[in-house]
This record gives structure tokens, C-alpha cells and sequence, in this order.
């Protein structure tokens, strides 16, 4: 059996179908017999039927289908040209130019630092020797001139040496 | 951000057409006001634009968008210090409603508008989260499950709200009453 204190707590829930069905049943008992109680679910009621009549449905307005797409589009995959000038943003730039100068600097220095090569005595000689080869005069042709048996033969030291 | 594809935009122009009417109601019942219900719907749009992957099939999108709007409403109030500040359109302003509530009659008309504006005040006594409870279960026809789903907590919470928003509607619509009654019989013939 439903009291007037379960049935004021209990009104809301009757009102929208959520009880289970003995406590349903006996609040449909309860406000067939208590007429505060059926006078306060009648109200409540017609609360409920004012709100409803409150917020009668209005047309969604055209200017937030706009806005919407505005908004969409605002967020389009960014073009060629906006992705190239958003690279060249200082914030990109500075570090890449600074990140060249770097390299710039640094190769010339390396070079500048390289060892220079050094000349010794043999490189005179080598050089003098490359350069005079080829003349009847060098050092190298009078020895191969010399040398060679046929010559030896006929010089005149040679041939009084035979005899 | 990463650039929207057609399927995302696509998802997004369907959702408006479908729900777009539906969740810019039920914004307008959280704040009473024609610009900020317009605010939030466009709002919870581009929320639902960016958040859209986060959507998942088979459950119901009117319950994830109007859990989104309940956010955002909430947010903003918190932001105003608890108030809507936009005033309630006033009786001699036009007003975006629907083709089946033009009433011929224009007694009736100013009659509604008056009940209109009175559910407003009394609506306007409730905390966002009763009101939001409120319009959910009463307007919006919601269950309990429903509810507490949308909003974030458990059916008891949702029961309780209800419950005490009801109790102080029913005081400020009777209170409404009976200023508008002292009123009537003042400037009365």
C-alpha cells in the first residue's frame, strides 16, 4: 500500500511509465482513493504540458548551415603556393639559412686549414730531371750514350784501349 | 589540423539536415534565446566537424550531439558567471517559429506568448543542470538511461534532478500566475 509521502516521490516516476508494474499498480490505487495526491499528479501534468507547449519547434536557421560550411571550408587542404610561403615563414627560414652560413663558413675554414704541401731537395732534382731528359746534353742521354757497346767501340779512347 | 576529406564534410552536411532542426531546439530550450541557441548549434556542428572519427556506428547520433550542446552550455554559463544575458524576444518581435504554431488568432497568439514568457522566467530559476534534465525528460520525451546518458551521470542523479526541478518549476510557474494575475487586475478594464 502507497502512502501520500511514497506517492509524492513516486509521481514523477508513475507520470513517465518508469516503475515497475506493482508499483504501479498500487500508485494507480493510491491516487483513485486520495484526491491531494491525484490533484498534485494533475498538476504536474499540466506542467509537463505547458513545457511542451512552451517549446514549440521552431526552423533551424539557414544562417548556421552557413556558418558550418564556412567553417569547413576555412579548413580546406592548403594550396601550393600557401604550403610554399608558409615554409618560407621566418620560423622555418632562419634556422635553415642559419644551418647554410654554418655550412659555408666551416668548409671554407677546413679548407683553409688543409696542409700545404712542401718541397724538398729530391723534388728539385726530379723536376730538373724531367725537364732536361729529353736535351743531347742531360746527364741521362750522356749516360745512355755512352753506355750503349756500339759507342764505346768507336770512340777514340775505345780503340786505343783494343790495341 | 588535418584537411577535412569529402567524407568528413559529407557526414557533416547530412548530420545538419537530419538533426540540425531537433539540436537547434533543444539549444534553444537550454538558453531561451534566439542568438545563443544559434552560438551553440553552429558551435556543436564544428565540434562534430573536428570530432567526427570519434562518432561510432550504431549508437545515436541525437544523444551525442545534445550531450555536446549540454557542454557547451554548461561551459558558457560557467563563462557568464551563471547567465544567459541575451533577453527573451519580446512580444512585438518577429519570431523563427515553425508554420504549425501560427495561430490566426491573435488573442490566442499573445495569450501563448505570455505563457511563453512566464515558462521562460520559471525556467530561467532552475540550474543548468536541471534545466537540461528538464527539457530532456519533459520536452524531449527522454528515458532515464537516456538521460543519463547524454548528460554524464547516473539514473538516481537524473531522478533526483528531475524530481526537485519539477518541485521549483511548479513553485515559479504558480508564482509567474499570480504576478501576472496582480498585473492583469491592474491595468484591467
Amino acid at each position: 500500500m502507497t502512502n501520500c509521502n511514497d506517492c509524492r516521490l513516486l509521481l514523477v516516476d508513475y507520470e513517465r511509465d518508469e516503475l515497475d508494474p506493482a508499483r504501479d499498480a498500487a500508485m494507480h490505487q493510491h491516487l483513485q482513493s486520495c484526491s491531494a495526491c491525484r490533484e498534485q499528479w494533475e498538476a504536474d501534468i499540466a506542467l509537463v504540458e505547458s513545457l511542451r507547449s512552451w517549446s514549440t519547434p521552431r526552423e533551424f536557421p539557414t544562417s548556421i548551415l552557413a556558418n558550418v560550411r564556412q567553417a569547413m571550408h576555412a579548413e580546406r587542404p592548403p594550396t601550393f603556393m600557401e604550403r610554399l610561403s608558409a615554409a618560407l615563414r621566418p620560423a622555418y627560414a632562419a634556422p635553415v639559412a642559419a644551418a647554410l652560413i654554418a655550412v659555408v663558413i666551416y668548409s671554407g675554414y677546413h679548407r683553409m686549414n688543409q696542409p700545404q704541401p712542401t718541397l724538398t731537395g729530391i723534388d728539385f732534382v726530379r723536376e730538373h730531371l724531367a725537364q732536361t731528359a729529353s736535351l743531347p746534353s742531360s746527364d741521362r742521354a750522356w749516360s745512355t750514350y755512352v753506355l750503349t757497346s756500339a759507342n764505346t767501340a768507336n770512340t777514340p779512347d775505345a780503340s786505343q784501349s783494343n790495341r | 589540423m588535418a584537411p577535412p576529406t569529402p567524407e568528413q564534410v559529407e557526414f557533416v552536411e547530412r548530420a545538419m539536415e537530419r538533426y540540425g532542426r531537433q539540436t537547434y531546439n533543444y539549444a534553444y530550450r537550454l538558453t531561451g534565446n534566439e542568438p545563443d541557441a544559434r552560438d551553440l548549434t553552429q558551435e556543436a556542428f564544428i565540434r562534430v566537424f573536428r570530432a567526427w572519427e570519434s562518432f561510432r556506428e550504431g549508437t545515436s547520433f541525437l544523444s551525442w550531439i545534445y550531450r555536446i550542446v549540454t557542454n557547451l552550455y554548461r561551459d558558457e554559463l560557467r563563462r557568464r558567471k551563471g547567465i544567459f544575458t541575451q533577453p527573451l524576444p519580446e512580444d512585438n518581435q518577429p519570431q523563427e517559429r515553425g508554420p504549425d504554431v501560427e495561430s490566426h488568432d491573435p488573442i490566442a497568439t499573445m495569450h501563448e506568448r505570455q505563457l511563453s514568457a512566464s515558462m521562460d522566467r520559471a525556467l530561467r530559476t532552475l540550474s543548468p543542470d536541471q534545466r537540461a534534465v528538464v527539457v530532456l525528460a519533459d520536452v524531449e520525451e527522454y528515458s532515464y538511461q537516456d538521460i543519463a546518458d547524454t548528460i554524464g551521470c547516473s539514473i538516481g542523479t537524473v531522478r533526483s534532478r528531475l524530481h526537485r526541478a519539477r518541485a521549483q518549476l511548479r513553485k515559479a510557474v504558480l508564482r509567474e500566475q499570480g504576478q501576472e494575475g496582480a498585473s492583469d487586475a491592474k491595468t484591467g478594464p
